[in-house]
């Protein structure tokens, strides 16, 4: 008996493993090359920096795979737990984190650092899936579950401000208001949400802090402080401005091989692959990114029960925020906020936390014909 | 499947409608972002590209600009007088240097350095970007260069290097007129358009002749440019561009004669201008006391300095373009001209000379007590009779005598691009009037007549006065330029009025009773010229009677000893004027230093050649 049952688990197995998303995979796959390639060319190869990214790469593409094969229905089960969890580890933060630049952001596991704030974006999403999934479609905009979820919402992203990260924060932010704009939450709330922030926005602006408020108002102002304030973006912009139509050739880029743009590695690292790629590059790269979350979506679409419907939605808007923000950032469209490029960027717990997010998708088509 | 117990049990089949709706909404923003996304890398990639091209490239290269060798300068003989030597130096780099105290000690060991550079060095280097030198401002010899070349290990940071400096082969006797060179001042920077006198170590002319063909002279620097990483460092050498070196530049002085006029200047604070008379060629341009115009390229020390510019004999000063005499006696041949021209007198008009005239109760003296007796036009020049010009003087007018020396360019710039140049002074009524707001007096026009009172004139005037005589009545222009050909340009004058003048500054030089009769030349070329003794105040009783020893007055108050002179006799060749301040009699100090040189060019120049 125990035998038939392995080989039953054998066989499960490889069929999990047919059924699962090529297309994602290989997208997901490229773009961990694309992005080995690139903070290689920043330093030349000089330092270590891109195998560590090839190893944590691996390592998350792993914990990927595993979450792929993890049964749906864990993650339905387990939702509450998961942001509880974050929630404790935001709060232990406080206490036993160390900073990088002024915020107490990370937890030392030793081998692995673990940004809590990240893996809130995930778990915001996941207990906002669950939650609705349960709600009634007509109870939606009853009184108590919008302040269930706005409860839900905003304990993760007050404790993040405070950290503080504004980047991530606003990340957490959005990706919630994604996830209650798919299940249909009234319009009216989000049209008179915008109206009251527009309205607060010069309290808002009051209680930032010192940095925060450069930013803002170097962002209307790009022309100001060349040298302070506004370098990072100058340097970022000349970066990509003068890759041109094709590029500058791999590994002839010299804004961020000659350290002119800060933070080359992490959170303007595109700047350095517009530069050597140019327009061409740029806009293949924007094409994978887009179509991997229309992937996502697709996968969305595909799924017969709401929970992993919600999640794929969701997940794949708050994939996009990443990505608009941190171009729109990079490019000078929007005003600089610490949000990294999924992926591209150097950094361990944003990428472990998308790829956990790319695993539940991928689960999701595994078990998309399946109703909870 | 107690997972699963929260199963909704209302609404669930509606709710994926709602959720597609929904979803279709925000893709479309999705669109739309990355749209917009993608025409902002549009403009910043091909609209602005040039724009941020530029920017990168000067983010990432440096240039370091290398001085280039400068021209040398060369007499009319092709002797050098201003050339290149090589220098050792060290230069400290920022950034490369770990402990700056163990450097200067260690320096100290085998530099022996003074104390005041070691303290100079630490407070330049802190104000330093990083990765810039700083060059030591000492010379090394080969011994203590090698000495450091064979200590690099031990000291991290310094680069010993090897440059081309300015020297001066004749650096007093050529002090004046060649200038000399200098690090660029804030001053110099901000009159340029470009950035060449920001070029590292260059150095650039700030006197005389280095200043003025300074552009020619410095040549075109070379450049490395190095691609520099954010902090300033230099990763690699892009290119290498020799620099040009600056052109010979042959001027027209004579360096033996130059020698010459400086060593017979030497005693007196003094000034000699010698110049061919039909090409305005300068020859010669001597101001003395001089001084070391190495030690000046090199950065005087502020004593060093402060002497110079205590010294009474204004060594600094040159005298033969900036110094302002009363020409004296040597204005004498263009009174009698405008005299001539104007038809006061002619060459046989006759004055007796007493000694002295009275004009309103104030006495005018002539020179020798006692008087000339009667005497004309030619002994009037040759004996240099005041009395006779006084007469002269008040026939011909202020007006009318200004008018001519104008057309000797008095009062006008002759070299025009030295900026230390005077004009000198012509008087008339006019400019009495209106300068001194005063009417003018007969008396004034009385001492015109002999060079005294207001009217001053230059030294390099004087001589091309005596050069326009010479050649017969033509504009030369002064020029030390040796290619360039004066268009001969007649005078309006009279050429026989000329000539009259001219035979009698040749009796004035060669013949028994001349005032310069004592320095003439015995051999078959000669000379000839004219005296001049400026009184630099109104001399009293008892200083005429003293007037056999000038050196009984206080120095400032002496005579000016002048004399403006040119030969050969036949077919005039050079002109020459000698100033020498404070020195006493004309016919005693000038014409023998000026006979000396006259001797030089007649012998050595003209019958040699």
């Amino acid at each position: 008996m125990p035998d038939r049952i392995k080989v039953s688990n054998v066989f499960l197995l490889i069929e999990k493993f047919q059924k699962l998303d090529r297309a994602l995979i290989n997208m997901v796959l490229l773009l961990g090359f694309i992005s080995i390639l690139c903070l290689y060319s920043i330093d030349k190869g000089q330092t270590n920096l891109w195998l560590r990214h090839l190893l944590r790469f691996s390592f998350a593409f792993l914990i990927l795979i595993s979450v792929a094969f993890t049964d749906l229905r864990f993650w339905f089960r387990y939702a509450y737990h998961f942001y509880f969890f974050v929630l404790f580890l935001l709060v232990v933060i406080k206490f036993v984190g160390f900073s990088a630049k002024g915020a107490a952001r990370w937890l030392d596991f030793g081998f692995f650092h673990i940004q809590p704030s990240e893996l809130a974006k995930l778990a915001i999403i996941l207990v906002l899936a669950k939650f609705y999934n349960l709600v009634k479609v007509e109870n939606i905009n009853k009184l108590f579950s919008l302040l269930v979820s706005g409860i839900l919402i905003l304990i993760p992203f007050l404790l993040v401000l405070r950290q503080p990260d504004l980047g991530t924060a606003v990340l957490i932010l959005g990706a919630a208001l994604g996830t209650l704009w798919i299940v249909g939450v009234n319009r009216k709330f989000f049209i008179s949400g915008i109206v009251i922030v527009i309205v607060s926005f010069p309290f808002i602006f009051a209680a930032m802090k010192p940095y925060q408020k450069q930013r803002v108002v170097n962002f209307f102002n790009t022309e100001r402080d060349p040298l302070g304030a506004n370098y990072q973006v100058i340097q970022a912009k000349i970066g990509i401005g003068s890759g041109g139509i094709f590029g500058k050739g791999y590994l002839k880029g010299s804004q961020s091989s000659l350290d002119f743009v800060p933070e080359n590695h992490t959170d303007f690292v595109f700047s350095h692959f517009a530069e050597e790629f140019g327009l061409v590059g740029s806009l293949l790269l924007l094409w994978l990114f887009f179509s991997i979350i229309k992937r996502v979506t697709f996968i969305g679409d595909q799924s017969k029960n709401n929970f992993t419907k919600i999640f794929c939605y969701s997940f794949a808007f708050n994939f996009f925020l990443y990505i608009a923000i941190n171009l729109g950032m990079v490019t000078g469209l929007l005003p600089v906020v610490g949000v990294p490029l999924p992926i591209l960027s150097y950094g361990g717990t944003a990428m472990l936390t998308n790829m956990i997010g790319f695993g539940i998708v991928l689960n999701s088509k595994l078990y998309a014909e399946d109703f909870i | 499947m107690k997972f699963f117990k929260h199963r909704p049990t209302e609404g669930h089949h509606t709710k994926p409608s709602v959720i597609n709706r929904r979803k279709a909404i925000l893709t479309t923003a999705k669109y739309t972002f990355f749209g917009l996304i993608g025409l902002r890398l549009l403009w910043l990639q091909v609209f602005q590209r040039n724009k941020y091209s530029i920017l990168s490239d000067r983010n990432r290269f440096k240039e370091w600009k290398i001085a280039a060798e400068r021209g040398l300068i060369l007499d009319r003989f092709n002797n050098k007088i201003a050339e290149n030597r090589q220098l050792y130096r060290i230069a400290l780099i920022k950034g490369d240097v770990t402990d700056l105290d163990f450097v200067l000690v260690t320096l100290n060991k085998f530099l022996k350095l003074d104390h005041d550079l070691i303290e100079k060095t630490k407070t330049d280097f802190i104000k330093l970007r990083k990765f810039q030198p700083y060059v030591i401002n000492r010379n090394l010899s080969w011994g203590e260069f090698s000495k450091i070349n064979s200590n690099l290990f031990i000291l991290n940071g310094v680069q010993p290097f090897i440059s081309m400096e300015r020297h001066y082969n004749y650096p007093h006797q050529f002090a004046h007129i060649l200038g000399y060179v200098g690090s660029p001042n804030e001053n110099d920077l901000q009159n340029q358009q470009d950035d060449l006198f920001r070029t590292p170590g260059i150095k650039i002319g700030k006197l005389g002749i280095e200043k003025i063909l300074n552009r020619e002279l410095i040549g075109i620097p070379g450049f490395t440019r190095f691609e520099v990483n954010a902090a300033g460092r230099a990763i690699r050498t892009v290119e290498f561009v020799d620099g040009v070196s600056g052109k010979p530049l042959k001027i027209s002085l004579d360096l033996e004669l130059q020698k010459l006029a400086y060593e017979k200047l030497g005693r007196y604070a003094a000034s000699a201008v010698v110049m061919d008379v039909k090409t305005g060629e300068l020859l010669a341009c001597v101001s003395t006391p001089s001084f070391d115009t190495n030690k000046f390229a090199f950065g005087i020390t502020q004593p060093e300095f402060n002497e110079l510019l205590k010294n009474e004999r204004k060594p600094l000063i040159n005298k033969f373009l900036s110094a302002q005499y009363s020409p004296g006696s040597t204005i004498k041949p263009i009174i009698a001209l405008a005299a001539l021209e104007n038809k006061i007198i002619d060459q046989d008009y006759t004055h007796f000379c007493p000694g002295k005239i009275e004009l309103y109760g104030q006495e005018f003296y002539c020179w020798k007590d006692g008087g000339h007796g009667r005497v004309n036009l030619k002994d009037a020049i040759k004996k240099s009779c005041d009395v006779y010009f006084y007469e002269v003087a008040r026939l011909l007018g202020v007006d009318r005598m200004a008018e001519v020396i104008r057309k000797f360019d008095f009062g006008e710039l002759v070299l025009k691009n030295f900026d230390e140049e005077k004009k000198g002074l012509v008087p008339d009524t006019k400019w009495k009037k209106n300068v001194l707001g005063k009417p003018w007096l007969l008396g004034e026009t009385l001492i015109s007549g002999i060079g005294q009172g207001y009217v001053l004139a230059t030294p390099i005037q004087i001589c091309k006065s005596i050069a326009q005589f010479a050649n017969g009545g033509f504009v030369v222009e002064p020029t030390f330029y040796t290619d360039q050909k004066s268009k001969l340009k007649r005078m309006d004058f009279d050429s026989d009025n000329i000539k009259i003048i001219n035979e009698a500054l040749i009796a004035a030089t060669n013949e028994q009773g001349g005032t310069s009769y004592g320095s003439r030349l015995t051999g078959n070329l000669k000379f000839c010229g004219k005296t001049g003794t400026s009184q630099v105040t109104k001399l009293t009783m008892k200083d005429r009677e003293d007037n056999a020893n000038p050196n009984a007055r206080p120095y400032i108050y002496r005579d000016h000893a002048l004399f403006a002179g040119f030969g050969p006799i036949e077919n005039p060749k050079y002109a020459i004027a000698v100033v020498a301040e404070h020195a006493g009699a004309g016919s005693r100090v000038a014409a023998p230093i000026a006979s000396s040189m006259f001797d030089f060019l007649l012998k050595k120049r003209l019958q040699n050649a």
